[in-house]
């Protein structure tokens, strides 16, 4: 939290005079919602809650950590989330997100604000899972587990146990739970991408789209015969279930 | 329209259309296909959300700042450390095989028969000239250089019935004991000296000429240090080398040598302050003074 008072003509020399000291200019521009007047000496409040992605990496760009905490804070959950659930291991989840961070901190110079943030670190997170997918295969291929797959198993990644009780978990909750967990995962990754993307993390067709780098046909008629394959595959529990 | 285009186009919109709807109310198969699908969202909308830990933004935090200062611990040592060490293991290999890698060249003993061969012919060969001797030394005793390979064939061409290759390896054995004969008659000064250059000193390189490879320094003594060695002190006097003292029991003592005696010569070479010479476990020839008379004394 800033308190700044500054000239609104200096507003655009990207300097503020704050009673700390200076504010870069990222943070400043946040006040042109303030709708100042000219060569009116202003006392406003100003959060990194309130800047966008853009001047959130513009200001990490600058050195400042702040806006990076809380461009962590922002994406921290859903980045969890969404790896979780496409490796269905939490501890793998959060390191490949707290990868997914450090990742664009490094590359932050040739992050371009063309396309919305959310889409270049979930694309960033994408490629961590999918990699970490592979090497479970091939992990696979090596074990003794391999040797007595049965047909009809090849899409099935190794999946450690996850013993981490959920707090609202109980005996259906769970038992839905683990059919429509292990649906998805049994999902070959082209189709569980955006599948995870648009069904759990609830990102538009056009996002998805952009993270996978796809046409907008393409996500859609993968997202539609992933659905459909989840219908298959949980047929038999909802037969169970009418 | 079809149930799976109606279908298709569901699943490519998301949303049924009214005319699906309608058609669902008709169709039992469109109507389980649409009640499965809303079962679907149902189920994946009641997936649980896995949040972060709390810590995760000073793990980030912690990770960014490890990559900044580079990789530590362990690793960061051996990254530098296993390539030096193997460098120096290396480097100390060859510098203590360094003779090993050297003498093991076969030129040498090429060098070796063709000495021998040039003996048994008689032919003239270049001789060594020895810049410390001061005495030229005739061809017999001089040491053959090895020119080329190609010298090498012509002396063999020289050679009537020349050596077969039993007589060859016969002949290289006999190469040293010859080598030492041919020099006896070299001065003594230098047959140290002769002997080291021609048991293949390290370094040698038998393509060269002798003339251009670096002597190794000799050990020499002054006057003084070899009758010094021999047990007695001296001292110059002018130009006048006095015996100050005699060790007692000393060769030099049994040999007669006493204090105050002049000392003239060692080995028929008349002493000097500059003079040096080379010391031998051989016997020497003093020529002293003791009371205006010259005397020969043998020291063994």
């Amino acid at each position: 939290m800033y308190a700044i008072k500054a000239m609104p003509s200096q507003m655009y020399t990207g300097r503020w005079q704050i009673d700390t000291g200076t504010v870069k200019m990222d943070t400043c521009m946040a006040l042109d919602n303030f709708g100042l007047a000219d060569s009116e000496v202003i006392t406003a409040t100003v959060s990194y809650k309130d800047l966008s992605d853009h001047r959130l990496i513009e200001a990490t760009k600058e050195g400042d950590e702040d806006a990076f905490a809380e461009i962590i804070e922002r994406y921290r959950n859903p980045l969890t989330n969404y790896i979780y659930r496409m490796l269905n291991d939490y501890e793998e989840a959060v390191d490949l997100a707290q990868e997914s961070f450090v990742r664009v901190y490094f590359a932050i110079d040739r992050y371009h604000s063309n396309y919305a943030f959310s889409t270049y670190i979930y694309r960033i997170a994408t490629n961590l899972a999918i990699s970490e997918i592979r090497k479970r295969k091939r992990r696979r291929l090596f074990s003794l587990t391999g040797l007595y797959q049965y047909e009809g198993d090849d899409e099935k990644e190794f999946q450690p146990p996850d013993n981490k009780p959920l707090p609202e978990d109980n005996t259906v909750n769970a038992e839905k739970r683990e059919v429509i967990e292990k649906a998805i995962l049994a999902l070959p990754e082209m189709y569980r991408v955006p599948i995870v993307l648009r069904e759990v993390q609830e990102l538009s067709y056009e996002e998805v789209a952009a993270v996978m780098k796809l046409g907008l046909g393409t996500t859609k008629s993968r997202i539609s015969r992933g659905r459909r394959l989840l219908r298959e595959r949980l047929r038999k529990y909802f037969d169970d279930n009418k | 329209m079809k149930c799976s285009n109606y279908r298709e186009e569901f699943e490519v919109q998301g949303i049924a259309s009214g005319e699906f709807t309608s058609h669902s109310l008709e169709c039992a198969d469109c109507a389980q296909f649409l009640k499965e699908d809303s079962a679907l969202t149902e189920l994946i909308g009641e997936l649980p959300k896995r949040e972060a830990p709390a810590d995760f933004g000073v793990a980030v935090r912690s990770r960014i700042q490890r990559r900044k200062s580079g990789p530590s611990g362990f690793w960061s040592v051996a990254r530098i450390a296993v390539p030096a060490a193997a460098m120096i293991l290396i480097v100390g290999f060859v510098v203590m095989n360094s003779d090993l890698f050297i003498n093991d060249s076969p030129k040498l003993n090429d060098t070796a028969v063709k000495l021998d061969k040039r003996d048994t012919t008689g032919d003239e060969a270049p001789v060594l000239q020895e810049e410390n001797a001061g005495e030229p030394v005739s061809p017999k005793e001089s040491i053959p250089v090895a020119e080329s390979n190609s010298e090498l064939a012509a002396g063999d061409r020289e050679v009537p019935n020349g050596p077969s290759k039993d007589e060859d390896q016969e002949a290289r054995k006999d190469i040293p004991v010859k080598k030492k004969e041919s020099l006896s008659s070299i001065d003594s000064t230098d047959q140290a000296f002769e002997e080291v250059e021609t048991t293949n000193p390290p370094g040698l390189d038998p393509d060269k000429k002798l003339e251009d490879v670096k002597r190794p320094e000799k050990r020499s003594f002054t006057d003084s240090e070899i009758l010094r060695a021999l047990g007695m002190n001296t001292v110059w006097n002018g130009s006048r080398l006095m015996v100050t003292s005699v060790t007692r029991n000393s060769v030099a003592q049994r040999s007669g040598v006493r204090t105050g005696d002049r000392i003239l010569s060692i080995d028929g070479r008349a002493v000097s302050k500059d003079s040096v010479g080379s010391a031998k476990a051989q016997a020497l020839a003093l020529r002293v003074m003791r009371k205006g008379k010259a005397l020969n004394l043998s020291i063994r």
